[in-house]
């Protein structure tokens, strides 16, 4: 069985559904997406790198917070909260994507930490949401502009 | 689906979210069974009380948990949480986590069954977080 093949099985032992298609027959990449807390997942693998793994959620950028600076400069911001973590913003910036790329010592050691890193993947994107919405940093620093301007000198 | 069968719904709420499920009917009760990242829960009905539904899970507590601080610790989560039943049965030293519900139509339940799952899942996480912390101390 191939290493796509023998992960799907484990999500599905783990009680999930999952859907497993090849996105790439050259590179021999194939991707399993399954759901878990309502978040739906997926896992790329390749068989050409059977120790290494991609696993990524999407979250919707609340429309009324949907301005690319804005959510360019949370993005980054979490990424050094979770460096494992990559953010990318897609479909017109409606979406972000976040993904960590695991290298496992082998397929059993990936097994073992799945949950926990599909809880990291979770952790990571609900930061980005909430600092998304929180505009109070934003406001701290509108503040902090007041402040200075009204030191000036007449 | 039976007419008497008042857990099909919640096969829905089950499909919403992704997991797969088995039926364990009997004479008396519906049950469905079903594992969300590899832990086990249940959904259990009565076929004389159809507005009844109780969700759960159900873990064996360590020879190494004292029974009284369990107890204890089940009986403070009682209080503080919001749908959550924490009961431990001395006898099989096993700790139960449920949700007892009564509806009209477990339909009623399905689009907040993922934030009952969760309910369900961080008081076993907190209870077991917990008792692990009081027995290292």
């Amino acid at each position: 069985m191939s290493v796509g093949g023998r992960i799907a099985q484990f999500i599905e032992n783990e009680g999930h559904r999952v859907e497993l298609s090849v996105v790439d027959d050259e590179q021999q990449l194939s991707e399993l997406v399954f759901r878990t807390r309502g978040q739906t997942f997926s896992v790329a693998v390749s068989e050409l790198e059977p120790n290494r793994f991609s696993l990524s959620t999407a979250y919707e950028i609340p429309d009324w917070v949907r301005e690319r600076a804005h959510a360019l400069d949370v993005l980054s911001d979490v990424e050094i909260e979770y460096p494992e973590a990559r953010f990318m913003l897609a479909h017109d910036d409606t979406i972000f994507v976040v993904t960590v790329d695991y290298q496992a010592t082998d397929e059993a050691a990936f097994i073992e930490h799945f949950w926990s890193v599909v809880a990291r993947l979770r952790d990571a994107g609900t930061a980005a949401v909430e600092r998304m919405v929180d505009r109070s940093e934003s406001k701290a620093a509108a503040d902090k502009f007041i402040r200075q301007f009204m030191k000036g000198d007449r | 689906m039976r007419d008497d069968d008042h857990l099909a719904p919640l096969e829905g709420a089950l499909d919403d979210e992704g997991l797969l499920f088995t039926r364990d009917d009997d004479a008396e009760a519906l049950r469905i069974t079903f594992k969300s990242e590899g832990d086990r829960y249940f959904v259990v009905g009565y076929r004389d009380d159809p507005n009844f539904v109780m969700i759960g899970s159900g873990w064996a507590l360590a020879p190494d948990i004292d029974l009284r601080a369990a107890t204890s610790l089940a009986n403070a989560l009682n209080v503080r949480k919001k749908f959550v039943k924490t009961a431990i049965w001395e006898e099989e030293r096993d700790a139960l986590f449920t949700v007892e519900l009564c509806v009209e139509n477990s339909e009623e339940i399905r689009s907040n069954f993922g934030r009952l799952l969760d309910a369900l899942r961080d008081t076993a996480v907190e209870f077991f977080a917990t008792i692990h912390d009081t027995n290292e101390d």
